[in-house]
């Protein structure tokens, strides 16, 4: 090799040995970042490991932790999943806030607020998402949660098959109705959407094992109501919305229509659960445990396919000029969340899902007496609108 | 790990290497040995298994 031509190989070499460094740490603290949940003060009485309904999953990065909030009283008991998918942050936060504020008098709530942890240790590729979002609290602490990814890590199972396909396992549906068609095919990459692979299977792929984890702590703990906490694309149809196991829709239609927009002037649908779907809490949780299962749903721009520059500010405000331009489109017919405020602030998202689980416990306790949950220090929904600042209902 | 990962950690591994290879002692044109380069950063991570 001549000089000239060995300097610049070697000069190009330690340009991509900095590159490599550089986007190496950045990725390696973001997978090892931990976020500070603050159980002091709060009702929390004590953690589980996740792994103790999956042996599999034990000093796994999918072993996280269940936080439990038991009332003095006995009850009825729910499960609240946030995090299910980490590039939806409102589900995720949504978690953070009731397991901080909530204090049940009578029942059992048990929260995990990143069910998907490997999909919160990561980004998805090309989308320029934040690694972060960053709240201030009301004694000035900031507070730092991840953004993360629709899908696990594929270092925690890689690589993904061409195809996935979805299947029950060995489990045993306990719903007498539960769809005869337990078999599924999706694209390869949805084997690490933790949204498609319940009721999971115990030594499968990690995303399957953390499923598998959830069925069997449902059905162990006799749990009463399953909530999985989501966000979507404005323009996706399923938004600002309860999608209902058949079990569950009389009471997501009564919460609905009663509680929330009757009460509380918040609009929401009530959808029921595709049966042929595959996969997803609302329906496997459903038909493979006796809990009422349900999956709740708000618009988040920072996601959808029409948004504009991706930031943290985008996340946080929902603020983008590209959503102001599609919801002017024929009335807004493009969108199927009214976004004509030119925003919808995660304080919002989060106020709705608060209020919609607080709905959906009271009405399951009102319909079965003997499953009643109480709940006091409910965040007040218009309180979290009109305040702005999520950071206030944090620690 | 199960079995598929360590295949395809090999068959990464290979293709870093071939590519290294090229760099140090076929490429000639700028262009190339920056193309290269680019081809090694994803690769290094993944062998890493750093995402």
């Amino acid at each position: 090799m001549k000089k000239k031509g060995l300097v610049s190989t070697c000069i190009i070499l330690a340009v991509a040995i900095f590159m490599a460094c550089f986007a190496g740490i950045s990725f390696y603290k973001k997978r090892h970042f931990v976020e500070d949940v603050v159980t002091e003060g709060s009702a929390v009485t004590r953690t589980e490991k996740l792994s103790k309904y999956n042996q599999y999953l034990a000093n796994s990065f999918g072993d996280v932790d269940i936080y439990v909030l038991e009332g003095e009283e006995e009850g009825g008991s729910v499960l609240i999943l946030g995090g299910t998918h980490a590039n939806e942050p409102a589900g995720h936060m949504a978690a953070i806030v009731m397991l901080e504020q909530f204090k049940p008098t009578k029942g059992t709530v048990y929260v995990i607020p990143n069910i998907c942890q490997s999909g919160l240790s990561h980004n998805d590729p090309l989308e320029g998402t934040p690694q972060y979002i960053h709240f201030t609290t009301a004694n000035g602490d900031v507070r730092t949660f991840h953004f993360g990814s629709r899908a696990s890590n594929p270092i925690d199972q890689w690589p993904d098959p061409d195809t996935y396909l979805h299947t029950s396992g060995d489990w045993t549906p306990r719903y007498e109705n539960a769809s005869k068609n337990t078999t599924q095919t999706l694209s390869g990459s949805e084997v690490r959407n933790q949204n498609r692979c319940y009721p999971g299977i115990a030594n499968g792929t990690l995303t399957e094992k953390v499923s598998y984890a959830v069925t069997n702590m449902i059905n162990t703990l006799k749990i009463d109501m399953v909530i999985d906490l989501h966000e979507s694309s404005p323009e996706y149809a399923v938004n600002n919305a309860i999608v209902a196991h058949e079990k569950a829709l009389e009471i997501a239609g009564i919460s609905a229509t009663i509680n929330l927009e009757a009460e509380q002037g918040i609009k929401i649908k009530v959808e029921p659960s595709p049966v042929n779907l595959r996969g997803l809490t609302h329906r496997e949780l459903g038909d493979y445990t006796d809990a009422f299962a349900l999956l709740c749903e708000v618009g988040n721009p920072s996601q959808g396919r029409f948004r504009g520059y991706t930031d943290e500010a985008l996340a946080i405000t929902g603020k983008d000029p590209c959503y102001k331009v599609a919801s002017e489109i024929h009335n807004g017919a493009l969108l199927y969340v009214d976004y004509s405020s030119g925003d919808f602030p995660i304080s919002l998202r989060v106020a709705r899902h608060v209020a919609t689980v607080a709905a959906l416990i009271e009405n399951m306790g009102f319909d079965y007496p003997d499953k009643e949950v109480i709940i006091d220090n409910v965040p007040d929904y218009q309180e979290m609108v009109d305040g702005d600042n999520l950071g206030l209902w944090l620690r | 790990m199960t079995v598929t990962t360590i295949i395809y950690l090999v068959i990464a591994a290979i293709v870093f290497l071939s590519v290294l290879y090229n760099l140090l002692t076929k490429e000639e044109r700028v262009v190339d040995k920056i193309a290269c380069a680019m081809i090694l950063v994803p690769l290094a991570l993944r062998l890493l298994m750093i995402k």
